[in-house]
């Protein structure tokens, strides 16, 4: 199933800062056990939101803005339904914090009104619905196990552990006795009873509308992407004489190289040995790489040979020969283009001025450890000003857009380079794009999320989070930066926030354990298994 | 024949082409809801009538009381002989202290003892029945009359039908907007007579105290000297119930059951839930299947005052004060925008998917139990074996306008 | 020099590192070696017994311990040993500038017993202490007081937030200092105490707790806790180019399985992070510049306290042995039960090893050795080279919740085999210095309490306390989902839960209980020579 991540931003009075950070203690303070359904603190979550997974209400202190109130919710299904949930469970609560919101300047003015108003009963979810963000980049570390499924697949697990450890409790266990395939069929016979569905096919955690989507996005960016990257050469060959043309990005492409050679090595002190290569890279993608731009070819050649023939009266022989070699000339130009951003980028990443030691605030300090690590899972949400300039907005932009694309596709198994234990995380931009917000659900403690990152996931990160104000000194958008461990996590504390109010469906449970309770149920759903198939499962019970 | 000693609980209906002609309203309807919400979320109505169909704006109209006032009090004055009834006044003190005094004599710890008690009779009514069961009448209609006339104090009154007449001014006070007078004749006879009927139990039930139940409540709070309890207020309160609760369920329940016939998987799934005794379960499948044909299709409200319905909304309308406002509810629960997949069978939507009892400040004074019988007055019957229609026509649901009338099924 | 365990006999072994001139005489002498020729000794709890910290003077006392026991540096054996850690309110009362004290590390500032750190360390949960501390709570702690960031006592217009105030947790022994001494035989080390008590209580500086430091080696020169296992076996091993070298003066080789940066142990250095480990700082005076401190790299007009220092974190861990052999037997006992058929060779000694991870001579368990462990390497000493993917992906030999995998998990969390080198190199980011030793009498009959104290006194050397010993307690020792576990933490210093033992064609799960309770602990800053000798001249 389709699941939705996404965040609302409110700008707060500041006069009303402090109060409505009460409110969302106190709503948290009021964490309910409902008698009707689930158990535990916020019970009543579970039972009249059930389509979400995680949620966070937090408040960011304005330092360069007025305070920002944020409502982070990663759910199941459609946003409409959502907001509908999210008000009959905390409605009149959500109602007094966007009180102590600013009334939007724009055309929400009047909605906002209509909600806040003294006595207002208007529903509140309009406005959420109007003001919400659609992130620039997400990622599930599950997709598509709806919540309903993982809490099923997770009392099956737990089954499986009663089955297994109290089957004939006073005499020998019968399964160990068994072979692979034995121990499958039986535990199956046993937990059947009490689990209906795993007679039923497994519903799709991907539907193949969605694997087309995914791919067709991709597919469609990298071509715009080519396609504008060549639009220089594409111009140029048109007013120069081939040779010439091609003199010129000879010309231009070296000297690019020679002056990237100079200034590409990391400023003193700054260099970080990676294991991570551009030409390893390049190599590894070279494939894929080069059907893109034959994909490129062949759609540019079917949408541009009739507009040339329409408008040059050309034969259609003359017009489609025409067409591609203008194409292949454009395209001879993209690494010079390439190039040339580069060296662009690279100028400005040597006069960026990164932050050393980000001041952090102790008490918000404490107020966030006074929260962190009670259960397995712990939230993060930080905002950061965005670097200016016209090439850092369009590397942003397209930046995220694309990694946003790839991720859909690399990232199914939920794994960020050798890491899974992001559950539900999102950029999206606030303040008119000016500032980069974050958010993520994460296993784990907080250092230790952030130590997989500077460890494990560095190249990723810096170029998600280069594009923030005070980032450690990078390369390239990739390299260095959030290898330089401290810094990286003292810039990082500097700008979160207290996650004041913070909901998990499934709180002891981790990203891993989720794919483990999937594969064991993917087992125990199929009705005899070889043993050889077996072996390999039973190593997650 | 007097009304007072009818048997037939239902008015005769249409026949011929005006049945048919409700009947495509009726089927139709969700179809023109849907248009609705698309296109004209507030349609105005004639002169002074506005239908909303949206999830937000029905809850929105529902939720703004101190604007959009109950339209009953005109009928409830002739049904109670002008004594007040909560259900015909606004927000103000004196529903606050009326609600308050009911809430201590109708009280949520009855509710187990109802449920059993309406299973137990269901049960019986189904034993009883020998393999074949008009859901509406024999079931439904009975056990609500029995287990809420038993529950408030009131019986049957000497020579009539307590189903009859509760019936007829339930007609009266909630469908009946075009003031039928053969209706309002017959209302004139049945009022006067149920609150002689119920003051005589008053005044027999001061000597003969029998059994726990709401008048002796009321009666013996009267006697402890709480003043709240007069006379007035006890005939009045019991019979608005007698008048606005059993007359229900024979209506939606037979709905619900029609709406499962017609989903043998669900079918199975409830049955399968009715006979593992999972009565949390069971009600998500009858309540879920109400909302594919709920009690009606909305509730009336009157503008008190000038008021802006979806506020800075595209389709933000102005509703004068004195204009009648329907809020469908019953399109509501299928507005995609706030209800997920609605079209879809799901018995485990969470409560906001709802409206059943309307919301707000008149939701159903009997919600809680409504919550805690109306499965279970079907759960006798899904646990029997072979469950399905009655051969031919009978083995459908009929209507008669909003009424249910009849649906047989067959059992064993 | 103790890449080795400790227990290592003074024999051939394989090369140790040293500190090159001039950090080795800059450097305590414990950050180098664990002493192996001095098989006990004591560790003294000293408490400062004045009340407000003095302008002058503070450092008189530490002036005279160094005239009784100088406190060793790392350049070479000496015939008797001493170490010397101070509590961050152990340097207040000293004398120390507030401005100085602000400027250690965060965890080191707020102590071991700050309330959100109690239950990370998972000692202390909603104000009450959990099964894995001693009954009634520690003994001893460094009482650190509560700090600014503890109540936000700000008045701000606006402002209608409940104030949380935070508990201040107590201990009934404040600790200000942590003294080891390092003997040959146990005459002369309780003599060497008694001398020690008597020159620092003129200066009204109490012993307020002291335990024994024993090595006590078996006949085959095997040192072991309590529990009757081979202790300190696998160590980082510190690497910097013409800083840590090999006997002769070439520098030590990056140890392709346990090298860290010199930066992970001590301060001044570049650390796994690829930065300069940081450490406190004192402005510039003539005191400090006699002392031998260097000018800051950073702060202009500061001299850089922490260079080759390092912080010490010390837990004092009581040990239940007969709780121990009976939980294993009672384990084994079950599974003989519940598995006639195949489970001949459990016993509790069996399961003692699955626990550990290791035999009891320190040889890690392995699937593929028909002796079910790693062959000794070519020093005749259990071999410390390995990594776990390739062999022991699953944990069937070495099981994956072990104390020594979850110890130290080196490239065995890798998800696939291209993962598996930056797996390690993450996992020796977090490595620690272990200089622990074991107090109280060895057990008679492991099998029958015989009601003694006896235990660990647990010691590590890290710079980052955070990144390094939180972390592996945190996230490794006491994750519940470690290594895609569920639901259960290290069965030896865990509290009371399971352990999942891999094995074709089903795991075993066994019930185990607690026998490790911690009685004590607190960070302590383990300043190089220059830092004590200014310390002195407070």
């Amino acid at each position: 199933m389709r699941q939705t991540t996404l965040s609302v931003a409110l700008e707060v009075k500041p006069e009303s800062y402090d109060h409505l950070s009460s409110l969302l203690d106190r709503l948290r303070n009021r964490r309910s056990t409902d008698p009707s359904g689930g158990e535990g603190p916020f019970a009543d979550f579970l039972t009249r939101v059930p389509a979400l997974h995680f949620m966070s209400l937090s408040v960011f202190p304005g330092f360069d803005y007025d305070p920002l109130f944020v409502i982070e919710a990663n759910f199941d299904g459609a946003r409409g339904p959502f907001w509908a949930q999210l008000e009959s469970a905390i409605g009149p609560d959500l109602r007094l914090m966007l009180r102590c919101c600013k009334r939007p300047l724009d055309n929400d003015g009047p909605l906002f009104d209509s909600i806040v108003a003294a006595n207002a009963r208007a529903p509140i979810a309009p406005y959420l619905e109007r003001r919400a963000l659609t992130p620039t980049v997400y990622h599930h570390g599950n997709r598509g196990m709806t919540r309903d499924r993982i809490l099923a697949e997770h009392a099956l697990f737990e089954a499986t552990r009663v089955e297994l450890r109290c089957a004939n409790v006073d005499g020998p266990n019968p399964y160990r006795v068994l072979s692979p395939s034995q121990i499958h069929a039986k535990l199956r016979a046993a937990l059947l009873p009490g689990f209906g569905w795993l007679d039923h096919s497994a519903p799709k955690r991907i539907p193949l509308a969605d694997n087309i989507a995914d791919w067709a996005r991709l597919i469609g960016f990298v071509i715009a992407a080519v396609f504008a990257l060549s639009i220089p050469g594409l111009i140029l060959s048109l007013i120069m004489p081939t040779d010439r043309y091609f003199i010129l990005l000879a010309v231009a492409f070296l000297g690019f190289a020679a002056m990237l050679g100079k200034i590409g090595v990391a400023l003193p002190g700054t260099g970080v040995a990676t294991r991570f290569s551009f030409l390893k890279l390049f190599f590894q993608q070279l494939l894929p790489l080069v059907l893109f731009v034959l994909g490129y070819l062949v759609i540019a050649v079917a949408i541009g040979t009739p507009i040339s023939m329409l408008f040059t009266a050309r034969s259609f022989d003359a017009a489609w020969h025409g067409m591609i070699t203008w194409l292949l000339w454009g395209l001879a130009c993209v690494p010079v283009t390439v190039a040339g951003i580069v060296f662009w980028l690279r100028v400005l990443e040597r006069g960026d001025a990164s932050q050393d030691a980000p001041p952090v605030d102790p008490k918000m300090l404490r107020e966030m450890a006074r929260r962190e690590d009670w259960i397995p899972q712990n939230h993060m949400g930080s905002i950061v000003l965005i670097k200016p300039g016209i090439l850092r907005m369009i590397l942003i932009r397209a930046g995220h857009l694309g990694l946003g694309l790839v991720l859909r596709i690399v990232a199914r198994q939920g794994y960020l380079g050798s890491m899974r234990t992001i559950h539900f995380a999102h950029w999206a931009m606030v303040n008119n794009k000016s500032r980069l917000m974050f958010f993520s659900n994460f296993d784990q403690t907080w250092e230790s999320y952030l130590d997989d990152f500077i460890e494990k996931a560095h190249a990723g990160l810096t170029l998600a989070w280069c594009c923030g104000v005070g980032f450690p000194p990078t390369r390239f958008l990739v390299k260095d930066g959030a290898s330089h461990g401290r810094q990286f996590k003292e810039w990082a504390r500097h700008s979160m926030s207290v996650s004041r109010f913070w909901y998990s469906a499934y709180k002891n449970l981790t990203a891993e354990q989720i794919e483990r309770n999937f594969r064991i149920a993917i087992g125990l759903r199929k009705r005899t298994l070889s043993d050889k198939d077996a072996a390999l499962w039973i190593n997650d019970l | 024949m007097s009304a007072l000693t009818s048997r037939d609980v239902l008015r005769p209906g249409p026949t011929g082409f005006k049945a048919w002609a409700q009947r495509m309203v009726f089927a139709l309807m969700p179809y023109f809801f849907a248009f609705l919400r698309r296109w004209k979320p507030v349609m105005k109505m004639g002169k002074t009538n506005y239908l909303t169909s949206r999830y937000d704006d029905v809850r929105e109209v529902f939720a703004t009381d101190p604007v959009f006032g109950v339209v009953y009090k005109p009928h409830l004055d002739v049904i109670m002989g002008d004594q007040p009834f909560f259900l015909g006044m606004g927000d103000t003190p004196e529903y606050r202290h009326d609600t308050d005094a009911m809430r201590k004599v109708v009280r949520a710890d009855d509710l187990p003892l109802l449920a059993a008690r309406t299973e137990a009779q269901a049960e019986k009514i189904v034993a009883e029945a020998g393999g074949r069961i008009d859901v509406v009448d024999t079931l439904v209609r009975r056990v609500t009359f029995t287990m809420l006339g038993d529950y408030l104090g009131v019986p049957d009154p000497p020579g009539g039908d307590l189903r009859v007449w509760g019936t007829r001014l339930f007609e009266f006070q909630f469908v009946d907007q075009g003031n039928d007078p053969a209706l309002r004749k017959e209302v004139d006879e049945i009022a006067p007579a149920l609150r002689m009927h119920i003051q005589n139990e008053i005044a027999r039930r001061r000597i003969d105290t029998g059994n726990d139940d709401v008048l002796a409540r009321c009666l013996a709070l009267q006697k402890a000297g709480d003043a709240a309890y007069s006379d007035d207020f006890i005939r009045t309160s019991l019979m608005g119930f007698i008048v606005g609760g059993p007359p229900q369920p024979p209506m939606v329940v037979p709905q619900a059951m029609e709406q499962l016939l017609r989903r043998p998987q669900v079918l199975a799934e409830a049955q399968a839930a009715a006979r593992a005794d999972d009565d949390a379960r069971l009600r998500g499948y009858v309540f879920e299947a109400m909302r594919f044909d709920p009690l009606a299709p909305g509730l009336p409200r009157v503008a008190l005052a000038d008021w802006t319905i979806g506020r800075g909304t595209s389709h933000a309308t102005v509703i004068p004060a004195g204009a009648q406002v329907l809020a469908a509810f019953a399109s509501a629960m299928m507005d995609p925008r706030r209800v997920a997949d609605p079209k879809r069978f799901d018995p485990d939507r969470p409560a906001s998917d709802y409206m059943h009892f309307g919301f707000g400040l008149h939701e159903c004074f009997g919600r809680h139990i409504n919550h805690a019988t109306l499965h279970l007055m079907l759960k006798p019957l899904l646990r029997q074996p072979n469950l399905r229609r009655a051969a031919g026509k009978e083995g459908k649901l009929r209507k008669s306008g909003p009424f249910a009338e009849r649906l047989v099924v067959t059992y064993g | 020099m103790d890449q080795r365990p400790v227990s290592a006999a003074p024999q051939k072994g394989p090369p140790s590192w040293k500190l090159a001139p001039p950090h080795d005489t800059l450097t305590q002498g414990m950050v180098v070696s664990g002493f192996a020729t001095l098989p006990t000794g004591r560790s003294l709890f000293l408490q400062f017994c004045w009340d407000k910290a003095p302008k002058k003077g503070g450092g008189a006392w530490l002036a005279a311990l160094q005239a009784i026991a100088p406190i060793s540096d790392a350049d070479g054996r000496e015939a008797r040993a001493a170490g010397l850690g101070f509590t961050w309110e152990g340097l207040r009362k000293m004398g120390l500038n507030a401005n100085t004290l602000a400027s250690f590390d965060r965890p080191f500032k707020e102590g071991m017993f700050q309330e959100d750190r109690l239950r990370r360390l998972g000692d202390r949960r909603e104000g009450k202490w959990l099964g894995t501390v001693i009954e009634g709570g520690p003994k001893w702690s460094g009482n650190t007081p509560l700090d600014n960031a503890a109540v936000d006592s700000e008045a701000r217009a606006f402002d209608d937030e409940e104030k949380v105030v935070e508990e201040h947790i107590v201990t009934p022994i404040t600790v200000h200092a942590l003294l080891l001494l390092y003997e040959k035989d146990e005459e002369s080390a309780e003599a060497w105490c008694r001398a020690v008590g008597d020159a620092l209580a003129p200066h009204n500086v109490k012993i307020v707790h002291d335990l024994p430091l024993d090595l006590r080696p078996d006949e085959r020169g095997i040192a072991r806790e309590h529990f009757g296992f081979a202790d300190g076996v696998s160590q980082p091993a510190p690497f910097e180019p013409g800083v840590v070298t090999v006997k002769g003066g070439a520098d030590y080789p990056q140890d392709p399985w346990n090298g860290v940066p010199l930066g992970e142990v001590l301060m001044g250095h570049v650390n796994g992070h690829h930065e300069v480990a940081l450490g406190p700082v004192v402005i510039d005076t003539p005191e400090g510049r006699a002392a031998g401190l260097p000018a800051h790299a950073r702060g202009e007009g500061f001299l850089d306290l922490g260079l080759d220092g390092s912080y010490m974190v010390v837990r004092e861990l009581k040990q239940n042995v007969a709780a121990f052999w009976k939980s294993m037997g009672e384990a084994a006992e079950r599974i003989n039960k519940r598995d006639p058929e195949h489970s001949g060779h459990i016993d509790a000694h069996w399961l003692a090893t699955r626990v550990i991870g290791r035999d009891l001579d320190g040889n890690l368990l392995c699937p593929v050795n028909p002796t079910g462990v790693l062959p000794v390497d070519k020093y005749n000493q259990p071999d410390n080279d390995f990594l776990f993917y390739d062999r022991d992906r699953l944990g069937l030999g070495c099981p994956l919740g072990s104390h020594v995998r979850r110890g130290n998990p080196r490239d065995g969390l890798a998800p696939k085999p291209s993962d598996k080198q930056t797996l390690l190199d993450a996992a020796n980011n977090h490595r620690i210095l272990r200089r622990g030793r074991k107090y109280g009498p060895t057990i008679a009959d492991p099998q029958t309490d015989d009601g003694k104290d006896r235990g660990l006194l647990f010691i590590c050397l890290n710079t980052d306390i955070t990144r390094q010993f939180e972390f592996v307690q945190q996230t490794w020792m006491l994750n519940p989902n470690f290594a895609f576990l569920y639901d259960e933490t290290d069965p030896l210093l865990g509290p009371r839960g399971m352990l999942t033992i891999p094995e074709k064609p089903l795991r075993r799960i066994i019930e185990v209980d607690t026998f490790v309770q911690m009685a004590g602990g607190e960070y302590f800053f383990l300043p190089s020579m220059p830092a004590i000798r200014y310390l002195a001249s407070l």
